[in-house]
């Protein structure tokens, strides 16, 4: 035994170890998170492009009907796309798609139909296979890609008040949760608040409107969709419709409704809906199927992916929260639990960084902390006073790294209370424009230029007036647009 | 107190033995009150609180430090000598009491890792160059959580030593951990309402 223990307390650490450090990595993360189905949606729902009796076209994914029942095919999936440097994405394309007879689902990906008489296109025939197909099929598919009005969809009556489904061919058994979806209009002392039809907030006593917001502030892009309160202010979830900044705010106002500021963002990705959990908590549903908690002043408590492909909506009862999504109702169960160290685990995810810029991190001590960094490119340059804590302001330089590649490194800040570890990473972009292809001119997606191109084999395309010593050119023939990217420090990596 | 180092140095060769060959009680009391003043502040300034077992089932955060101590004994005496006293009698209690410093030996090493950790490995952290949330788990897992697991393990083998040194029944050792868990139970609630 005495020989053994040395060598069983050795295979003891690594086991543990590898426990801990692997399955565990934010072990300090205060709130464990579990999702139980509440039912689930045997038809698909959501915004039909297409339907027959064999194939049900959504716009993410298509249903089959085989065996008697509906089963999921997916999109067909997409091949030849050009690498692009890391961080940088393809967007979706978009896909048209024809029903022949004999149960042959057609579906070409858009750009591709402009190329010429005739295109490759992906066949399902029991599988997903290619087969070049010519004008009378492609013009069948243009035909379909045509979205006809919605033939499903899901109402939000009021605030969140209730869910209903108006799909007569489906039916769906809600299932009995009038309780908690109940009472969900916002009010704040005596008033109440509501969305009015232009996009204004209004506040009302007794059903007369007391006041109603400004839009001076707010870009013109950005849709006012959700309110919800914690009984002293308002939050307003703010959708921005514009397609060149998918990213939507939480804006604060104070019971006046006059101007408080904006919290709460994420890069790239749009808000689906926002609901409280318990008095200090909001939580974001995102578009990805993220699920994240944020503090009342915005700071990242935590954040799960449910993995929803189509998440549309989420009530909260204060302690669980209800997320709906195309595939049926999820109940979300975030549990708290009482961490070592008063630590708040948070990762600064910077993501294409083009400019030198500032982010902020709230640090929720009254003591000055001890701040120092580890990794490149992030500096401090002031910790300021700020509500119950402190705000440190941090400096982000791309300049002199090498582009397109991830430098990560860690924000060490010391209090009192104990010590706390901020992951943070982001990737030197260069200079990354965005064109959308047309039959003879690129137009830039910012700048609304137009410049001239022309095709110089193996599906690249030359550019006026770029030089392929500086710069690079990626183009995808799928999606129809354009990547002109210029590495920093200017030089081809 | 030489008995008690007597023992202290048979605990790395015959844990068994040192169990069973006890000081006086009144040595080991003052020997283990002693290590609990040395680990107390260790823990308060370490990365592990004085929450750990090593000291006290869950002491009230909330306490001032005299307090949080006196809290601290007072739960190593019902968690522990109380079972003992209700399992095997006045000659457990006095077993577990005369085994009272070297039971605290552990709660010791635990309170000097978690200094160790706060003092030196973390400001060592800080320079190395690895980051990353995976990273720092694998670092604390290493110099401070497996540490701290092993330790209070070792704390529980030298407990259930002293316990099957006076009787090895398997009803006793089941009627101990139960009123074990009991009284800790009980001690947690305490501690939260305080």
């Amino acid at each position: 035994m005495r020989k053994t223990l040395p060598w069983l307390l050795f295979v003891g650490l690594f086991v543990f170890v590898a426990i801990y450090a692997f399955v565990f990595p934010e072990s300090q993360m205060p709130v464990r998170i579990r999702t139980d189905k509440v039912w689930t949606i045997e038809q698909p729902i959501g915004q039909r492009l297409f339907e027959s009796d064999d194939f049900i076209i959504l716009k993410n994914t298509v249903f089959a009907y085989l065996n008697d029942e509906w089963i999921d095919i997916g999109l067909p999936p997409i091949t030849d796309r050009v690498e692009l440097p890391y961080g940088l994405e393809w967007p979706e394309p978009a896909i048209a798609m024809a029903h022949a007879e004999g149960g042959t689902l057609y579906a070409v990906y858009s750009s591709l139909t402009r190329m010429g008489n005739s295109a490759e296109v992906a066949v399902w025939d029991g599988g997903w296979s290619r087969e070049t197909v010519d004008d009378d099929v492609l013009g069948l598919l243009k035909l379909c890609a045509s979205p006809e009005p919605v033939s499903a969809e899901i109402l939000k009556v009021g605030i969140k008040s209730k869910i209903r489904w108006n799909e007569e061919t489906i039916e769906i058994d809600t299932p009995d949760i009038t309780g908690s979806w109940a009472n969900k209009v916002p009010t704040v002392r005596e008033y109440t608040y509501q969305i009015n039809d232009d996009g204004r907030i209004e506040r009302l006593k007794d059903g007369i409107v007391t006041a109603v917001s400004s839009r001076d502030e707010l870009n013109p892009f950005l849709v006012q969709t959700e309110i919800i309160s914690d009984g002293e202010s308002i939050y307003v979830l703010l959708e921005n419709r514009s397609e060149d900044e998918p990213e939507g705010w939480v804006q604060v106002l104070n019971r006046d409704l006059s101007h408080n500021e904006f919290i709460v963002t994420r890069h790239n990705h749009q808000p689906v809906s926002v609901a409280m959990w318990g008095e200090d908590t909001l939580l974001m549903l995102w578009d990805d199927g993220v699920l994240s908690g944020y503090s009342m002043w915005g700071q990242e408590k935590f954040s799960f992916n449910l993995c929803l492909d189509q998440p549309l909506d989420m009530v909260s009862t204060g302690s669980v929260a209800y997320v709906l999504s195309d595939r049926g109702l999820l109940l979300v169960s975030p549990t708290a639990r009482k961490s070592r160290i008063d630590v708040w685990p948070r990762i600064k995810m910077l993501g294409l960084v083009e400019e030198p810029q500032e982010f902020t991190l709230f640090i929720g001590t009254e003591s000055m902390p001890v701040i120092q960094m580890k990794g490149n490119g992030i500096q401090l340059i002031q910790i300021m006073g700020y509500k119950d804590g402190m705000l440190a302001t941090f400096s982000v330089n791309p300049d002199e790294l090498p582009s397109f590649s991830r430098v990560a490194g860690e924000i060490l800040v010391e209090t009192e209370e104990g010590h706390e570890v901020v992951p943070c990473s982001f990737i030197p972009s260069g200079l990354v424009r965005e064109f959308k292809v047309f039959s003879d001119v690129l137009l830039d997606l910012e700048s609304g230029e137009m410049v001239n191109y022309e095709f110089v084999g193996d599906g690249q395309i030359s550019i006026d007036g770029i030089s392929p010593e500086i710069h690079k050119v990626y183009f995808d023939h799928i999606s129809g647009k354009v990547f002109l990217v210029t590495p920093k420090p200017f030089s081809p990596h | 107190m030489k008995e008690v180092f007597l023992q202290f140095k048979m605990l790395f060769s015959s844990p068994r033995f040192a169990v069973s060959n006890p000081p006086s009680v009144g040595g080991s009391l003052l020997a283990g009150v002693i290590i609990l003043l040395i680990s107390f502040p260790l823990l308060l300034v370490g990365s592990l609180s004085s929450s750990t077992v090593s000291i006290s089932v869950f002491p009230p955060s909330t306490l001032s430090p005299i307090s949080a101590f006196a809290f601290a004994v007072l739960t190593q005496l019902m968690c522990i000598c109380v079972p003992f006293f209700i399992t095997y009698g006045v000659d457990g209690a006095r077993s577990y009491l005369s085994n009272f410093a070297i039971i605290q030996l552990p709660g010791f090493g635990l309170a000097l890792v978690g200094f160790l950790y706060q003092e030196i490995f973390w400001h060592l952290y800080r320079i190395l160059p690895i980051s990353g949330l995976t990273a720092n788990a694998i670092y604390e897992a290493v110099l401070l959580l497996y540490p701290a697991l092993v330790l209070v393990l070792f704390r529980y083998i030298l407990i259930w030593k002293v316990a099957t040194d006076i009787d090895q029944s398997p009803w006793r050792l089941f009627i101990l951990i139960i009123s074990h868990l009991g009284l800790s139970g009980l001690m947690w609630y305490l501690g939260g309402l305080i």
